[in-house]
């Protein structure tokens, strides 16, 4: 009897002691599940980091409501389990995502992620914006060299340091020289196809009798080299986005742009496009209500970029059901060049507190093709459907923007999509040469002050011609004087240099 | 006594002990219980005025927007094209007015949509350029902040027109539209909730509740009907819901810009779960304190209070005169020695109290045999006729001699009362016996030695005479020759010895042998005079006392009685 009482007083005792500090013994057993535990049973054999992080990135555009819940729930239990990090992601309109990127940027504000074009790599990296990315890519980024050609790497390479991921690995050349009409509507008037500028003056004007109401151009990125193709017989690119410069691809010398015959023959054809109404004077200042012109179904062309059919159509069938795009390239017997191979870069910010997570988030999306549609699809069943090996989505809401990660290896054409869209996709790196500027950068830091001059300058002065509502003959000489006056001769001349240096070392 | 008497006290101690303690603990618990409630109450109330107040200010903000925007040239001047003469210039306010609402837009992180409209032509600038950015109709009158259910997404507008008042009959020139996603509501909660604990919903009576994006939909859903009790004056508050088994605070605040109610929740059972269950804990050790203190109490009661009430009854007994008594299933330890010790106490007296009794009944025995042989007819009847026979001889010398010795020794041994003589009377008494043998029979003689120092020496009485006597009666029987008899007191090593020597003939080994087994046997029913002395000695001086035989000096018996000199045993 004795014997069992001790032992009924040390059972008792036991009890307590495991009661007291079981707590301590076993801790975030019953509190918070832990993440590193409760999920290894489905990750063996991954490498998952010890430390829980958020990776904070900045997205173009406006975060779609599915976007919010998916980010909130699937895809950061999905990251938090793989990777031990969660997303956060700081949308910026596309209006004004320039300046409030560089205004974040500048500011170092504790972002670690974020996507710019590719132009824009060599801007942030003379700034001091973005960090080097050759070690971080070799020890995590195993599946981004194997997606990814290593001619896109180059073209982000400054000074013999990798400074930015180009995301995108897909048909690229003579991106922005062609363009993009609505084909339905194309058919509508009697036409087939768009070979010459006049075909679409020819577009806008049957349309306009149809329907009034129609847009006809939108303009709010380069709409200038569509329009070199059948202006010139050179074969020029343009160095970047901002119009002022360009390359002979057949000489290999560089030309001051706004100061070509070339740029007077585009702003007089964009002046008769404003007198003819292609242009609608109205909208110019308006780039809002530009783009609203083509959310509402109403816009007969815009400057394509080798996908935006694809791209553009979802946006053009939630206005008109019947809508198909498709992409012209003026005098298409024309060579294109590549210049860019891929636009979309990624960058790693030098404030950035996680850089190894940012580079294994980004590895991640490659690494598999479940990764890649869950990321950019959603989730099977819920968000897409496959059928007959083309995509349908569910929802309207765009998750990551496919763009932006668009890879030969994993992409999948839409359903909604013809199928001789996606053949011109795929085929449009045809007849393609490797473009003078591929690889070149242009190191504004020695002329910086005069390039913020000169932009100024171009931007009040030169965006007005260039939208056709200032007459050339009228306005040019007085914006010339002035541009120069800003210091563009110094830009050019830094410009030169810089590229014959890079010409001498390629 | 009562039977439980120390395990009722120990435990109505440990009680007393434990009582005020768990009082105090609870009172302590209670207080602290309630100092933390009001504690979370405040913080959340805190938190939630803060969250409101942010939310009001970024509503407040935006129609510091909207009024900023309502009264720029820029944007009026839009608002009559005509007035701008130049296409240019037209190109000019037209972007001026876009990067204002951009730039006016891109402040703060949750973003409204931002616009101007122009009715008269047609013309819309605003923030962003996605679809379902704004509504496709807008309503007549000018609202502030009013929601609305849209099948792409719910949102709160605010509209100003311009001129004033202008918008219901058609007039207005320019309206400043001002909307803001539950999206971005729905962010700014799940913000809230990141920084702080909580489950941050809006609500307003008739409409769904704008959520957070990781919300508990249930938990929501169990209070949404308590919410309607909600007076709809009411700024603030509180009110404690239960569901299931958990309890919640449920905090709202009113949102003045949207009129909407800012709601969040703490389950205050969760936050509390600890206390409970150091509570619970605490009461799981008392009980056990309580166990084991009842345990120990009970241990004490059968180790100790058992064993010493079983010694206090028999110590009850040994006084009620029953000797007999003895421990018995003795327990280990202490007790266990308690227990001999009483034992051989019990035994100790027992022997006493019976060898006070023998020695008694042995001295009356003693003395009855004496007085029978006093009136032993032969004895009287030998004397007698002595001194007849004296008298007839004319030997007057020798009739009074025994006459005399005749007297002296019957009034000695006629004297009752006191058990003890002195060594010194006693030898007198056999002095007048031996003369009264030696005359009667006259074939003897005898020899009384006394060291000085044992005259005074008390000693029971008539413990020599049966040695003397004994010889007479059986020493010179038959025996021709001349009988001589010697008594010797001496005192040696603390021990007093008489000694009784004939030269009879009971000297030889087999009679003291036969007469040795006599004295030493048990056998209450052999009688015997030696015998007697033997054991009246050994009761009262002890063990090393009595009787020893041996042959004597002088050729017969030598009996000697020897006893301790010391006082008492």
């Amino acid at each position: 009897m004795k014997r069992a009482v001790i032992g009924t007083v040390a059972i008792l005792f036991l009890t307590l002691l495991f009661a007291l500090f079981s707590h301590y013994i076993n801790p975030g057993s019953s509190q918070s599940p832990g993440p590193l535990h409760s999920d290894t049973a489905d990750n063996e054999g991954k490498d998952v980091p010890e430390s829980f992080v958020t990776l904070k990135v900045i997205m173009p555009g406006d975060q779609s409501s599915r976007m919010g819940d998916f980010v909130e729930n699937e895809l950061n239990d999905r990251l938090k389990k793989d990777l031990n990090m969660n997303l956060e992601l700081t949308y910026i309109p596309w209006s004004n995502y320039q300046q409030k990127l560089e205004l974040a940027l500048s500011t170092g504000e504790d972002y670690d992620l974020f996507w710019y074009g590719a132009p824009f790599v060599s801007v942030y990296y003379s700034k001091g914006y973005i960090q080097p990315l050759d070690e971080l890519l070799g020890q995590y980024g195993q599946d981004l060299v194997k997606h990814i050609p290593e001619d896109n790497f180059k073209q982000n390479w400054i000074d013999g340091k990798l400074w930015a991921i180009p995301s995108q690995a897909f048909t690229s050349a003579g991106k922005f020289s062609s363009v993009m009409v609505r084909q339905d509507l194309l058919e509508k008037v009697g036409m087939t196809d768009v070979e010459t500028i006049a075909d679409l003056e020819q577009f806008y004007q049957r349309m306009h009798a149809i329907d009034p109401s129609y847009y006809g151009y939108l303009e709010t990125d380069r709409g200038h080299e569509l329009l070199w193709r059948e202006l010139t017989d050179r074969n020029y690119s343009s160095l970047d986005e901002r119009m002022l410069f360009m390359v002979d691809e057949d000489s290999g010398e560089l030309l001051s742009y706004v100061e070509s015959d070339l740029y007077k023959k585009v702003a007089h054809l964009r002046e008769s496009w404003v007198n003819k109404g292609i242009i609608d004077m109205n909208l110019v200042g308006n780039p809002a209500a530009k783009i609203d012109q083509e959310n509402a179904g109403k816009l007969l062309f815009r400057v394509g970029a080798v996908s935006r059919a694809m791209e553009n159509l979802q946006t053009a069938r939630n206005a008109d059901p019947e809508a198909r795009l498709r992409e012209y390239y003026l005098a298409k017997e024309k060579p294109k060049y590549i210049t860019t191979p891929s636009n979309e870069a990624f960058m790693i910010t030098s404030a950035s507190k996680n850089p190894e997570r940012a580079m294994m988030f980004m590895n991640w999306i490659l690494q598999s093709k479940e990764n890649y549609n869950f990321i950019i699809y959603g989730v099977e069943g819920k968000d897409y459907v496959l059928d007959n090996g083309k995509i349908k989505q569910l929802t309207n809401d765009q998750l990551m923007y496919e763009w932006m990660w668009r890879n030969k290896d994993y992409f999948i054409a839409p359903a909604n999509v013809e199928d001789d869209v996606i053949e011109d996709m795929l085929a449009n790196d045809e007849n393609s040469r490797i473009s003078k500027l591929s690889g070149f950068h242009f190191n504004e830091a020695p002329v910086k002050n005069e390039i913020a001059q000169v932009m100024a300058v171009y931007k009040e002065k030169f965006e007005p011609i260039n939208f056709g509502i200032a007459s050339y003959d009228q306005y040019y000489d007085d914006a010339l004087a002035a541009l120069k006056k800003a210091g563009f001769d110094i830009v050019f001349a830094e410009l030169k240099k810089q590229f014959s240096e890079f010409q001498r070392q390629h | 006594m009562s039977r439980f008497n120390i395990f009722t006290k120990l435990i109505a101690t440990l009680l007393i002990l434990l009582i005020p303690i768990l009082l105090l603990f609870a009172v302590s618990n209670r207080t602290s219980t309630d100092v933390l409630t009001d504690e979370i109450i405040k913080v959340k109330r805190y938190q939630i005025e803060t969250f409101a107040n942010q939310l009001d200010q970024l509503f407040f903000r935006l129609d510091t927007y909207k009024k900023m925007l309502y009264e720029s040239t820029d944007v009026r001047n839009l608002a009559y094209p005509d007035l701008l003469d130049d296409v240019l210039g037209k190109y000019r306010v037209n972007r001026t007015v876009s990067e204002e609402i951009n730039r006016l837009a891109g402040y703060g992180d949750w973003k409204a949509v931002i616009a101007v409209l122009y009715p008269k032509t047609g013309i819309v600038i605003k923030s962003n350029s996605s679809l379902n950015a704004l509504p496709k109709e807008f309503p007549l009158q000018d609202t502030f902040w009013q929601y609305y259910s849209d099948s792409n997404e719910d949102y709160f507008m605010e509209i100003l027109s311009y001129p004033e008042n202008s918008a219901e009959t058609g007039e207005a020139r320019m309206r400043v539209v001002l909307k803001f996603g539950v999206s971005a509501l729905r962010s700014a909660l799940s913000e809230f909730k990141a920084n702080g604990s909580g489950d941050p919903f809006l609500y307003h009576p008739g409409a769904d509740p704008i959520y957070n994006y990781s919300v508990n939909v249930k938990q929501i859903d169990e209070f949404l009907p308590r919410l309607k009790e909600i007076d709809p004056s009411t700024e603030s508050g509180y009110m404690l819901l239960r569901s299931d088994k958990t309890k919640y605070q449920v905090h709202y605040q009113k949102l003045e810009s949207l009129g909407w109610y800012l709601v969040d929740y703490v389950p205050i059972s969760h936050i509390m779960a600890p206390i409970s269950r150091n509570q619970t804990m605490f009461y799981l050790i008392s009980g056990m304190l309580l166990f084991m203190g009842a345990y120990l109490a009970f241990v004490m009661y059968r180790n100790i209070q058992i064993p010493f009430r079983k010694m206090m009854r028999n110590m009850n007994l040994i006084e009620k005169g029953i000797y007999s008594v003895r421990m018995t299933d003795k327990p280990k330890g202490e007790y266990r020695f308690l227990y001999d010790r009483f034992n051989s106490m019990a035994s100790k007296i027992e022997e006493l109290i019976v060898d006070v009794y023998k020695e008694q009944l042995r001295s009356k025995d003693a003395t009855l045999k004496q007085l029978q042989s006093q009136i032993n007819p032969h004895f009287l009847y030998n004397t007698l006729a002595y001194i007849k026979s004296m008298i007839e001889l004319k030997e007057n010398k020798a009739a009074i001699s025994m006459t005399m010795n005749l007297s002296k020794y019957y009034r000695y041994t006629t004297k009752t009362g006191s058990k003890m003589v002195k060594l010194q009377e006693e030898l007198d008494l056999i002095h007048f016996y031996l003369e009264i043998h030696c005359m009667l029979r006259d074939d003897f003689e005898y020899q009384i030695e006394i060291e000085p120092q044992l005259a005074e020496l008390e000693v029971p009485r008539l413990i020599v005479q049966p040695l003397v006597e004994n010889v007479i009666l059986h020493s010179f029987n038959n025996q021709s020759e001349f009988g001589m008899i010697r008594i010797r007191c001496w005192s040696e090593e603390g021990m007093n010895h008489v000694a009784v020597e004939d030269n009879g003939t009971g000297g030889d080994y087999e009679t003291i042998e036969a007469m040795r087994k006599k004295i030493h046997s048990s056998s209450e029913e052999i009688e015997s005079g030696l015998k007697n002395v033997h054991q009246r000695l050994r009761l009262m001086y002890g063990s090393d006392s009595g009787v020893h035989l041996s042959k004597s000096e002088l050729g017969g018996l030598c009996v000697q009685l020897s006893w301790s000199g010391k006082e008492g045993v």
